[in-house]
């Protein structure tokens, strides 16, 4: 039963992925805001898989909190995005915040997730920021154009 | 990523809550018609959850 399920949400999360890229007849404003929407569901998926993970006994409790205070600063820096996305021209504050949630991202993979003792723990919260930083690579191309 | 990790990965989505699954899956699926200003209240929203999950999961603060 869980492997019919994880098939399912394997699939949605592929046929999204393959999407994103190749929505079409959407305003520019309308691209960036479903690669925000996209954004900020991958950290929402990459965190519940910490959190289960935890739950489960594959993270301690001072890793834990650690991770989850990066987690609570991506959201926020997100937040900023989304508010600069919202106001059009703010191309600047836009690009600032990119920047932020690539640091954060790249301190939470590089230095928290690391520490993770279990292999295939670590090896899948890592995979689950990939989608993130898959994602805000996307962002940042977008808005370079 | 070998089948494996990527079971194993999606295992522990799995066992996360079902109704954060649901919401999740709402969101991959909500890709068509909708606005700019839809999707980013989409991703609003899905910020907060993360904020509020982070909160319930660290310890209160000392007093």
């Amino acid at each position: 039963m869980k492997r019919k399920q994880a098939a399912q949400v394997a699939a949605i999360l592929a046929f999204w992925i393959l999407v994103s890229g190749f929505s079409c007849q959407q305003s520019s404003y309308a691209k960036t805001g479903k690669l925000a929407k996209d954004l900020a569901a991958s950290v929402l998926v990459a965190q519940e898989v910490e959190i289960s993970a935890y739950r489960s006994g594959y993270v301690t409790s001072d890793q834990h909190t650690v991770i989850q205070q990066k987690f609570f600063l991506i959201a926020e820096a997100g937040a900023r995005l989304d508010a600069a996305i919202n106001q059009a021209q703010n191309a600047t504050t836009a690009t600032a915040e990119v920047k932020t949630l690539t640091a954060l991202l790249a301190d939470l993979s590089n230095n928290q997730i690391t520490g993770i003792k279990d292999d295939k723990t670590r090896l899948a919260i890592q995979a689950a920021l990939l989608t993130v930083n898959t994602v805000l690579d996307s962002i940042a191309a977008f808005g370079g154009k | 990523m070998t089948v494996d990790e990527a079971l194993r990965l999606l295992a522990l989505l799995i066992a996360a809550e079902p109704a954060v699954v649901g919401y999740i899956k709402t969101l991959l699926e909500s890709s068509q018609g909708q606005t700019g200003d839809q999707f980013l209240a989409q991703a609003d929203s899905a910020w907060a959850r993360i904020k509020a999950n982070a909160q319930a999961e660290l310890p209160p603060p000392k007093a």
